[in-house]
């Protein structure tokens, strides 16, 4: 679909969280409680944080929540009773005010869950969600969004990406048929408005490297020192996994009490030992150094060969939420010297 | 600084360790663990306030357990951590060399595990004012509602273990939580799976932590752990007269039975 | 009731039909669908696996142990070594499990037609070989020469007891046990030594041959080199890789080795494919 120019003022923007609300719709956004920044449920444009430059977690929780029922089941004496997930109960979800390396994050993770075969609660959750995300004015040191191919006033993956561009105005961009919809149903909070260049109104981020670039080295890197040299103070936990956009690693556990139970899905990182780890104790990627080159490999080898899609958007998560200052845009800028 | 930086070089050119871990500068204002094998690599090796992380942590890594010899720069608790270490018979006194730096960044030399006794018996804890007040408040709370505060507070922890990997306290190979048969604690970071994480964790931990606060400083969610331990070894202190990181030789107040341990619980 | 699945992750229900000891801690559960029309609709091809599970206790991976030609039942062997496999061994006859499947790719027998076939297994490893055994059986006049040579560590740890007596009953079967230095009986008529070892012995023609290797990694070291020494091209090789699984379709990660899935895009592999992958397995 072409993209659709409109404006939308400042003030209509708390009309439009409660309608969205009264809609029936969840309404998530970026909201600082007690210092941390982090999507959650709000009713009123006050909640919202708009000047945090990335939440401390993605978005990535609203299609790929932490804990996900797969299915239940109830035990009788000589039977088993399981009980499917009802993908109907899903809600109608609004990301509202995410940032666009936020939307972009969807895109790998979709890949992962529907390429191939299709996860239909994934699936469902993503098609019930809406994106309208809001272009960066500011950028930190971690940010290298334009290093993998994004942008802080990049479009893909939201169906709505509003640009601060006065005091009292967002320029709108209505990208997808979703976003069309949502233009649709409060026309009257939004004015035509003819093609805005963004640029001078939103952050400027040096690329530091590309993704071909990265891509090329990696053929002949499997073996090199770099990974030890890098990996040498990653202390394993999983971290920057769970706080990637891009990061679609799962585990599957079940819990039963009494007769009752529930299969789930919950995240899981590549950056844990037991991750790989065979029941006899064998594991194929015994090191730290191993698995560190595993997440690198995943997401700029691996993923682009086989789903099309680099895994990673430029966040700069990853290296604000590790506990020992992993950070993983000097990594793959030392590996595009390489 | 400079005096930190002498005794490095000097250490490593006369071969009298392998490996030096310390600090480097990081990304942006931050500081960055680091490890020095060569005297001229040095030159990068910082220390200034923001050296804070526990970088004890690497004496149980493959880098610092494959070195012959190592040294490691150490503020109290870094110091505090290798007399717990020790202690558990986790790291040998001829192995390391422990360059002492003080609660105010003043380098104290070489110290050997008696001298870092002493040091450590002289520091004073880390404890932060708004911390003493978050526990005073706890503290405060009837029995119920300070469970239902840890169940909140634990709730938005994702279990990435970034607690337990920053921890140089908790080495185990295989954690309690990686174990399935049984299965102890649920895998699923849920409300309780949380909570029964958490309550593990912290008491395998009672009576050894030595209050370094890394577990709260490495957590993307903030919960406070720190606090459920400085709550817990105030209570070690209190009950046993114990406490973690003061001696290398030493017996985990919950390792041992006195006939002198008092029996108020015993209802 | 057939209800559409609505999830990936539903499994169907089975019966477990038939429990056979295999060896010490090594069970085989013949499985039978609950729901006709799930067995009516079920089909699978020979180097498949599945996902077994006991609710409660979870899921595990094992591969579809029987021939796609015999119909109407599906088998699983099994090790008990975890918190999954030590629960199953304690069901009985007539419990319930769960079953997802089947998940993978398969030996291409098709491609080996008017070829001679050996399989060489080691251990736990015979039952992904004895379903394209068996399928290679069951559609004898495809293939040319078929020889089997099985290992393990002593005389109760081989599996299959009686199908083993089959196959030496078998005049169209070539058939050559052997247990490890010291796992042998008085009675025990079989060849002693390692499986290379043995292999080596023996030593196959590699004209016109597939060889099919399964077994622990460290026999599966030590028999490539043996196979190479043949003349076997690493076209002309296959193994199947168990790395740890949790989905079985590609989304979980945790089989990921190099560019692909073990689940999904092995787990049978030619040694010319894995020879493109990290040793990562």
């Amino acid at each position: 679909m072409e993209i659709i120019n409109k404006l939308i003022d400042k003030s209509s923007l708390s009309a439009l969280i409660e309608r969205l609300n009264t809609s029936g719709k969840q309404v998530y956004a970026p909201v600082t409680k007690n210092g941390l920044c982090d999507f959650a449920k709000v009713e009123s444009v006050q909640e919202i944080d708009f000047d945090s430059i990335a939440t401390i977690q993605s978005a990535k929780s609203l299609v790929f929540p932490k804990v996900e029922k797969l299915l239940s089941y109830e035990k009788t004496y000589d039977d088993v009773i399981v009980k499917e997930v009802d993908l109907t109960k899903i809600p109608e979800v609004i990301a509202f005010a995410g940032r666009p390396c936020d939307a972009a994050g969807f895109i790998p993770l979709n890949a992962i869950f529907t390429s191939d075969s299709v996860d239909q609660i994934f699936k469902t959750r993503l098609d019930k969600l809406s994106i309208i995300s809001i272009s960066c004015k500011k950028a930190d040191d971690f940010c290298f969004c334009t290093s993998v191919n994004g942008s802080p006033s990049n479009t893909s993956g939201s169906d709505i990406l509003l640009t601060e561009i006065s005091e009292t105005t967002y320029y709108a961009e209505i990208i997808t048929e979703k976003g069309k919809a949502i233009l649709d149903a409060y026309a009257d909070l939004f004015k035509d408005s003819a093609v805005v260049d963004k640029t001078p109104f939103v952050a400027k981020i040096d690329k530091q490297f590309s993704t071909e670039i990265i891509n090329e080295k990696l053929k002949t890197l499997f073996e090199s020192d770099i990974w030890d040299h890098q990996a040498m103070r990653c202390v394993g936990c999983g971290a920057c996994a769970f706080v990637c956009p891009a990061c679609g690693c799962f585990d599957i556990q079940d819990e039963t009490k009494g007769k009752d139970g529930v299969r789930h899905r919950c995240w899981d990182s590549c950056g844990f030992k037991i991750f790989t780890m065979h029941t006899s104790g064998h594991n194929p990627r015994e090191k730290q150094a191993q698995r560190w080159r595993q997440r690198i490999f995943h997401k700029f080898s691996y993923q682009p060969e086989q789903q099309q899609e680099f895994g990673c958007v430029g966040c700069g998560r990853c290296s604000r939420a590790c506990p020992s200052d992993m950070n993983i845009a000097e990594h793959l800028k030392a590996i595009a010297v390489k | 600084m400079e005096e930190i930086k002498k005794i490095a070089k000097e250490l490593l050119a006369e071969n009298k360790v392998q490996l030096i871990v310390g600090f480097e500068k990081g990304s942006a204002n931050k500081v960055r663990p680091a490890f020095f094998t060569k005297p001229e690599e040095i030159d990068q090796l910082i220390y200034n306030e923001y050296c804070i992380h526990n970088i004890a942590l690497y004496l149980k890594k493959d880098i610092c357990q494959k070195a012959n010899n190592l040294a490691i720069i150490a503020n109290p608790n870094v110091v505090r951590s290798i007399l717990q270490l020790a202690s558990e018979n986790q790291i040998a006194e001829e192995k390391i060399k422990i360059i002492g730096i003080s609660f105010e960044g003043k380098c104290v030399g070489l110290l050997d595990f008696k001298a870092a006794e002493e040091f450590s018996k002289t520091q004073p804890k880390g404890i932060k004012p708004e911390d003493k007040a978050l526990i005073e408040k706890i503290q405060a709370m009837p029995l119920e509602e300070r469970f239902n505060y840890w169940v909140e507070a634990f709730s938005p922890c994702i279990k990435c273990y970034a607690c337990r990997a920053s921890c140089p306290m908790c080495y185990c190979g295989k954690c309690n939580v990686e174990t399935n048969n049984p299965q102890w604690i649920p895998v699923a970071p849920h409300k309780y799976g949380n909570l029964e994480w958490h309550m593990m964790r912290a008491m395998h931990l009672a009576g050894r932590c030595i209050n370094c606060g890394e577990c709260n400083r490495s957590c993307p969610v903030n919960i406070p752990l720190n606090i459920l331990s400085y709550m817990l070894s105030d209570f070690i202190l209190d009950e046993f007269d114990s406490e973690a990181g003061m001696n290398a030789v030493f017996t985990p107040a919950l390792s041992v039975y006195t006939s002198v341990d008092k029996e108020n619980f015993i209802k | 009731m057939n209800m559409e699945k609505n999830t990936i992750y539903s499994p169907y229900k089975m019966k477990i039909e038939k429990i056979t000891e295999e060896a010490p801690f090594v069970k085989t559960f013949r499985l039978k669908f609950i729901n006709d029309e799930d067995a009516e609709n079920f089909s699978f091809r020979t180097g498949q696996f599945g996902e077994y599970s006991i609710f409660g206790e979870g899921e595990t991976t094992f591969c579809i142990a029987s021939s796609p030609t015999r119909k109407g039942y599906i088998e699983c062997t099994f090790r008990q070594a975890g918190r999954v496999t030590k629960a199953l061994a304690n069901l009985d006859e007539g419990d319930i499990i769960g079953f997802r499947g089947p998940y993978g790719n398969i030996f291409p027998i098709d491609e080996w037609k008017g070829k001679n076939l050996v399989f060489i297994a080691g251990g736990i490893a015979l039952p992904p070989m004895r379903s394209v055994i068996w399928n290679c059986l069951d559609l004898r006049e495809n293939f040319k020469d078929i020889t089997i040579i099985y290992g393990a560590r002593s005389v109760a740890d081989l599996v299959y007891k009686n199908e083993l007596k089959e196959w030496e009953g078998r005049s169209d079967v070539n058939i050559v046990t052997t247990v490890d230095p010291g796992g042998e009986t008085p009675e025990w008529t079989g060849k002693i030594g390692f499986v290379p070892t043995v292999l080596s012995e023996i030593a196959p023609s590699s004209e016109n041959t597939i060889a099919i290797v399964c077994g622990p990694p460290i026999m599966i070291k030590f028999t490539f080199p043996v196979l190479e020494k043949l003349g076997f091209t690493d076209e002309n090789v296959y193994t199947t890789l168990e790395n740890r699984m949790k989905c079985g379709f590609g989304k979980c990660g945790r089989c990921n080795v190099g560019k692909v899935f073990v689940c999904k895009d092995g787990p049978v592999f030619s040694l010319k494919q894995l020879k493109e992958l990290p040793a990562e397995y």
